[in-house]
């Protein structure tokens, strides 16, 4: 028999209603009250600014949401950007070529995450901790001593063009997400990745290969990490050796947001997606009023804090009344 | 009768590494090892040890305290403004209560609020760090113009204050009840709380715990420095959630020690300072590190095989 | 579950394009900036430190000073390239009449240069320059290279033009300070009888390691002779190993720091000196030519200007204001 559920529990039962709610919230809000959010232009610059935090998000919601976390992606995302703008620079390499290799790269790194976390049973902070700044490291090794920042060439026109006058960033970033929301809900992998965040032990007795589905998650995020360094790269006009700092505490920070839970097992890019846009919509609203930028980091942690709290409301109000209709 | 396998103390292998470290820097340059050179190092390693025992019993409860830099940027301003306009011990105390009462805010979080420490703590940083920011109108910087502080600055004193601190961690938590209240909630939560241990009461000791230490370090690095800025000590988190990783403790809770920590500040500090005495070129310091925290980990793994 | 959730996003997105077409034409028919009053806006490498508080000083004095807008912003993180693209957008977004801009690489400004400019806002830049793009002008109180040439130049003088000398700098990734750190090279060929002790320093703009890393330079390197600092905490840093090792005032400091937070060590000896520019008189400086340039006069080469002295015009739209020497000779002079 379906139990009842509170009106607590209906009203934040939907994983991803609160993260909306603020969306819609936030954008009704500045739409209103800031000068010249609504011109068109302007609202699609800001998406174009956001879309690698939206792709790095996508990748961290499959992390999360198999119990794992990534705190490496930023730098790995400015290791791919520094490599591109090394490849391109000091080598007769094309466009396509280094964008290959830029990703490659990406997914090495990500694929060695996932590997010792999977194979040699590491814990992912520590693992990404050391990889976040063995990537850093790395990317002013081949940048080389006293460079930070490499201009791209003429060649890679054709990249600078599509990331700085085109929409073609905020589309690739719509289509990760949608494929990271199809795989999450409809595939098996999907499945597996939150029947390992849910309960590892129970899924590997059950026959699932988990090491390999850990593998998979992580070097998959060390992919879009490379992609998303790609497009910054385009963005910057440049490979800025400092390129992704401190992204991966803003996108795992629009996940969490955006209703994934941190323990593993509930999982939703498209509340990550609504994450980031709250964020974007955030930072254009804020910078319209001219309100300065450490309110808005404060606001930021606020929201953070708030919206898991009533993720927890909401735990708590669907045990309540789960006792409550069993008659305990 | 076969005789019982002795277990490998779990602190050996990287304090091995430690000593090797040590001695291959001290062969390869004699002022590695000089008593000057023993201050610099303490002088450097202070403020992030301190931190680093209130992380540790905080990594022990399989918690997280990402915003200790936050706290000590805020206590230190909110203190170090106090002791500017001749008010020294207040100034102290006041900086000692914001550490205290932004662990408290960090405990509520967490046993109250239910929330992840590390979701917790991460809004806490962000929150805090704005703070202080603004708090400073924007940044500006505290200056102590007499050095007012300089009694806890000079010589081998933040040293001595650090491994004051160290001891008394290694103490607490082995001879403490407190302490081993600490280890039972990072093993088992639930069974230690069936055991009559309240879980909710030790996790906000230990996160007030934290915010005091945080404001400590801060008191310390204005003593040494005679100034404080907002964002002087950005990344002292990670270094210190590092350096707790390298001594042996384990992310998930339940074991570590406070003297595996001191081995991990006492790796970062020395091959941060080894760096500089051969002439590393820089751009390899980033890397160096990452594989630093790689291989210590990994030693730690295969110690427990 | 899935078209549960898709249902909602749905009936979400479309009250958004509800709002989007209700609300699209009265926003914008609200005043971007205060109504009438020319805007200026500064946007800054990063906000929330001394130099970037003292330029906004400048920026508020001169919003009384010249009867118009002027505001300061910039992203609250240290080389934040991204963040500080999108608060250059929002600018242009809001139509101000200039935009002026310290950039933190300025590869990565092009584009939006280029778009501001198309909308018809003015774009210069002050402090830190973006030569390759379509900025109207710079101004700048030195030359990125020439102000480290200039430090070495000061340092040779007080140690003789002999000896080991060593390098601090703040982060591997700053343009800027690497920028000063080439003029430093070039400087040290001047002097055939002064040689680098490596490595260079990096401290990241943190004191502690500022301190650390001159204090393990002195370790290994005991004759060295001066130390050049291209960042703010590097000469305090520099003083307190010094002190700490007994050899305050036998090793030479220069460097780029303000003089607020180097008072007592200028006085007692152990830094010898410091080169700068008040950055709120750069800041005035810079609203005062841009605001200008609106009414139609550029700038010209030798013109006086009240409290600052001659500026020099160069190629390139290069705009010069004197810069100045720090020594404990003048230090209480100076309010940043």
């Amino acid at each position: 028999m379906k139990r009842r559920r509170s009106l607590i529990e209906k009203l934040v039962g939907v994983r991803e209603l609160p993260v909306i709610v603020l969306f819609a919230g936030l954008f009704i809000y500045f739409a209103l009250k800031a000068p010249n959010f609504m011109e068109l232009q302007g609202l699609l610059d800001d998406a174009r600014q956001y879309a690698p935090y939206a792709i790095l998000a996508v990748g961290l919601t499959l992390i999360i949401g198999s119990g794992g976390i990534d705190i490496s992606v930023g730098s790995v995302l400015g290791f791919s950007t520094v490599l591109l703008g090394v490849i391109l620079s000091r080598t007769g390499s094309g466009l396509a070529l280094a964008a290959l290799l830029a990703i490659g790269a990406g997914t090495a790194f990500g694929a060695f995450n996932g590997y010792a976390v999977a194979y040699l049973k590491l814990q992912p902070v520590v693992v990404t901790l050391s990889t976040m700044a063995a990537a850093r490291g790395l990317a002013y090794v081949i940048a080389g001593t006293g460079i930070s920042s490499i201009a791209l060439p003429d060649k890679a026109g054709w990249l600078q063009e599509a990331t700085n006058s085109t929409s073609a960033p905020v589309l690739l970033a719509i289509a990760i997400a949608v494929a990271g929301a199809l795989v999450m809900s409809q595939s098996a992998l999907g499945r597996k990745i939150l029947a390992i965040g849910g309960n590892e032990a129970a899924t590997r007795f059950s026959g699932v290969d988990v090491q390999r589905v850990k593998l998979a998650v992580y070097a998959i995020t060390g992919a879009l990490s490379g992609i998303a360094g790609v497009i910054t790269a385009g963005m910057f006009n440049s490979a800025t050796t400092d390129a992704g700092l401190g992204y991966e505490f803003e996108a795992i920070t629009a996940v969490l947001i955006g209703g994934t839970s941190i323990t593993g097992g509930e999982a939703t890019v498209v509340g990550s997606v609504f994450g980031v846009m709250a964020a974007a919509v955030l930072s254009r609203g804020f910078g319209l009023m001219g309100i300065s930028e450490h309110w808005r980091m404060m606001f930021l942690g606020l929201i953070l804090i708030t919206s898991v709290l009533l993720d927890r409301v909401r735990k708590y109000a669907a045990r309540r009344s789960a006792v409550g209709g069993a008659g305990l | 009768m076969t005789k019982p396998h002795k277990r490998i103390p779990k602190e050996l292998p990287t304090f091995l590494f430690l000593v090797a470290l040590c001695t291959a820097l001290a062969l390869t340059k004699h002022s590695f090892a000089s008593a000057s050179n023993l201050r610099t190092m303490g002088t450097d390693a202070a403020a992030i040890g301190i931190i680093s025992v209130g992380m540790t019993a905080v990594i022990i409860t399989s918690g997280i305290d990402l915003s200790v830099a936050a706290v000590l940027a805020l206590s230190a301003l909110v203190g170090g403004e106090m002791i500017a306009n001749g008010h020294v011990a207040l100034g102290c105390i006041a900086a000692l209560a914001t550490g205290a009462a932004c662990g408290l805010l960090n405990g509520t979080l967490i046993t109250i609020g239910r929330m992840p420490p590390i979701i917790a703590t991460l809004g806490m940083l962000y929150v805090l760090q704005a703070g202080a920011t603004l708090y400073s109108n924007g940044g500006q910087c505290v200056i102590l113009q007499h050095n007012e502080l300089a009694f806890l600055g000079r010589g081998f004193t933040p040293l001595g204050i650090a491994l004051m601190v160290f001891a008394a961690g290694m103490f607490a938590m082995k001879y403490v009840r407190a302490g081993r209240y600490v280890y039972a909630i990072g093993g088992n939560e639930e069974a230690a709380r069936l055991a009559g241990i309240k879980p909710g009461a030790v996790k906000m000791g230990i996160y007030v715990l934290s915010g005091l230490l945080a404001a400590l370090a801060g008191l310390v690095t204005m003593g040494i420095n005679s100034t404080f800025q907002a964002n002087d000590v950005v990344g002292y988190e990670l270094a210190a959630i590092a350096a707790v990783v390298i001594g042996g403790t384990s992310i998930m809770g339940g074991e570590g020690t406070v003297f595996g920590t001191l081995i991990g500040v006492g790796i970062s500090t020395v091959l941060r300072n080894g760096a500089i005495l051969i002439g590393l070129d820089p751009k390899w310091t980033q890397a160096v590190i990452g594989a630093a925290i790689l291989l210590a980990v990994l030693v730690d793994r295969l110690r427990r095989k | 579950m899935m078209s549960r959730r898709l249902a909602i996003v749905c009936a979400v997105l479309l009250a958004l394009a509800i709002a989007l077409a209700g609300c699209g034409k009265s926003a914008e028919k609200s005043a971007s900036a205060p109504k009438g009053k020319r805007t200026i806006v500064f946007v800054f490498k990063l906000v929330g430190i001394p130099y970037s508080n003292a330029c906004e000083r400048g920026a508020q004095q001169a919003a009384k000073d010249l009867g118009v807008n002027v505001e300061f912003t910039g992203p609250a993180k240290g080389g934040d390239v991204a963040g500080q693209i999108r608060i250059i957008e929002n600018q242009i977004s809001r139509g101000v009449d200039a935009i002026v801009i310290s950039p933190n690489d300025p590869n990565s400004v092009k584009p939006v240069i280029e778009k501001a400019m198309k909308r018809g806002i003015k774009v210069f830049t002050w402090d830190s320059d973006a030569p390759d793009t379509k900025r109207i002008f710079y101004v700048a109180a030195a030359d990125d290279v020439g102000i480290g040439t200039d430090i070495v130049d000061k340092l040779a003088k007080d140690c003789g033009g002999k000896g080991k000398i060593g390098v601090m700098s703040g982060g591997q990734g700053a343009l800027n300070l690497n920028l000063h750190v080439d003029g430093v090279m070039k400087g040290l060929k001047k002097y055939p009888g002064m040689s680098l002790a490596k490595p260079i320093i990096y401290n990241n703009d943190q004191p502690q390691q500022a301190q650390s890393g001159v204090a393990g330079l002195l370790q290994a390197n005991p004759d060295l002779v001066g130390i050049a600092c291209v960042n703010s905490p590097g000469p305090p840093g520099a003083a307190r190993a010094l002190v700490a090792a007994g050899k305050s005032g036998k090793v030479k400091i220069w460097g780029l720091s303000m003089p607020s937070e180097n008072k007592q060590y200028l006085k007692d000896g152990t830094v010898n000196g410091l080169i700068l520019w008040d950055p709120a008189k750069l800041t005035w400086v810079t609203a005062k030519l841009v605001n200008d340039y609106l009414d139609g006069k550029q700038p010209v080469d030798g013109m006086d200007v009240k409290d600052v002295g001659k500026l020099k015009v160069g190629k390139n739209g290069v705009v010069i204001m004197p810069g100045v020497v720090i020594t404990k000779d003048n230090v209480d002079q100076f309010n940043f």
